[in-house]
């Protein structure tokens, strides 16, 4: 069931001005699995994500959270790519290398971006992991390859 | 596919491709990452072809260069020919290569009417002309090496 959520929020414990008309108003359950837009289809921000971005000083705030940063990235990845069809130049792609330079944490991220939708998330993984846990007869299968990364990441108790 | 997803396509590809803006193409599957512009060329839509990673014939050298993928498409029955105008009994491919550094871009698969056909990176199949494509990047660069096989049903009927 959807709820009706007031369009008054709050921040550090003061009203600040509501969500703008455009804003989407129905809230994607459950809030803790909200998807992330990096995608046409994944377009629009939740609001939890954009409070959490507005949340954060453009000047002396601290790092964005990796969330969002992978997402950004991710982000310019893709629109860079839009018509690559070669996975390497793919993988090439500066904001891709960015990606994997953040190293073992932003794992679970890939994974949860790989359980929402496929993509050309392999390269990064095995990058970061030193894994491969896709055998040679499902090599380029992206969907078995998917599941392979997948189900590594559920043996290794990631929530994806 | 629906109206949406065609009227972006038509949007988006142009703004990409140059020639397009000026030459016909035809907008034929929603967008997939199933498979790739190799693996389309050489009718295998269950795979992405590209050496290193994804699906590449065994024995094949892996690596982006114009011999290697002659030598993938070899497996699959093709050998490097001259003209890219139709000819009875055959199907061609065109390999692509970015012009700086002759690297393997894109392929596309010859129609019966003459137009080829391709996979545009992960997005959707389209029709258009050999050229259409080309242009620097993000479009694939120019031609560089037509290939052909028999067609199937005349292999057997030889056979």
């Amino acid at each position: 069931m959807n709820a009706v959520i007031s369009n008054n929020r709050f921040l550090h414990g003061r009203e600040i001005a509501p969500y703008p008309v455009w804003e989407p108003t129905v809230p994607i359950s459950p809030s803790w699995r909200t998807p992330v837009g990096i995608s046409n289809e994944q377009g629009v921000l939740s609001r939890r994500e954009r409070d959490v971005f507005f949340s954060f000083h453009p000047v002396t705030s601290y790092r964005l959270p990796l969330e969002y940063r992978f997402l950004m990235l991710a982000n310019l990845w893709k629109q860079d790519n839009l018509f690559e069809s070669s996975p390497w130049r793919m993988a090439a792609h500066p904001a891709y290398q960015r990606i994997i330079g953040m190293g073992r944490p932003v794992v679970p991220i890939i994974l949860q971006q790989l359980a929402r939708e496929t993509d050309f998330w392999f390269e990064a993984l095995m990058a970061i992991t030193d894994e491969q846990p896709v055998p040679p007869e499902h090599a380029g299968d992206i969907e078995a390859m998917r599941q392979d990364w997948l189900r590594w990441g559920r043996e290794q108790g990631y929530d994806c | 596919m629906t109206v949406e997803e065609i009227r972006l396509a038509l949007q988006v590809i142009p703004q990409m491709f140059p020639r397009l803006r000026h030459e016909p193409f035809q907008v034929k599957s929603p967008r997939t990452i199933k498979y790739n512009c190799i693996g389309y060329a050489a009718d295998d839509e269950d795979h992405v072809w590209w050496p290193g990673g994804k699906y590449w014939p065994g024995g094949v050298q892996r690596d982006d260069s114009v011999p290697a993928f002659v030598a993938a498409f070899a497996t699959r029955g093709y050998e490097c020919c001259d003209s890219d105008a139709i000819e009875p009994g055959f199907e061609k491919v065109v390999l692509y290569v970015d012009e700086q550094y002759g690297r393997v871009t894109h392929a596309a698969r010859q129609l019966t009417d003459g137009r080829w056909t391709s996979k545009l990176g992960p997005q959707w199949d389209i029709n258009h002309l050999l050229e259409g494509v080309c242009g620097p990047h993000p479009a694939y660069g120019r031609v560089a090496q037509i290939l052909r096989r028999p067609l199937p049903s005349l292999k057997v009927s030889a056979g």
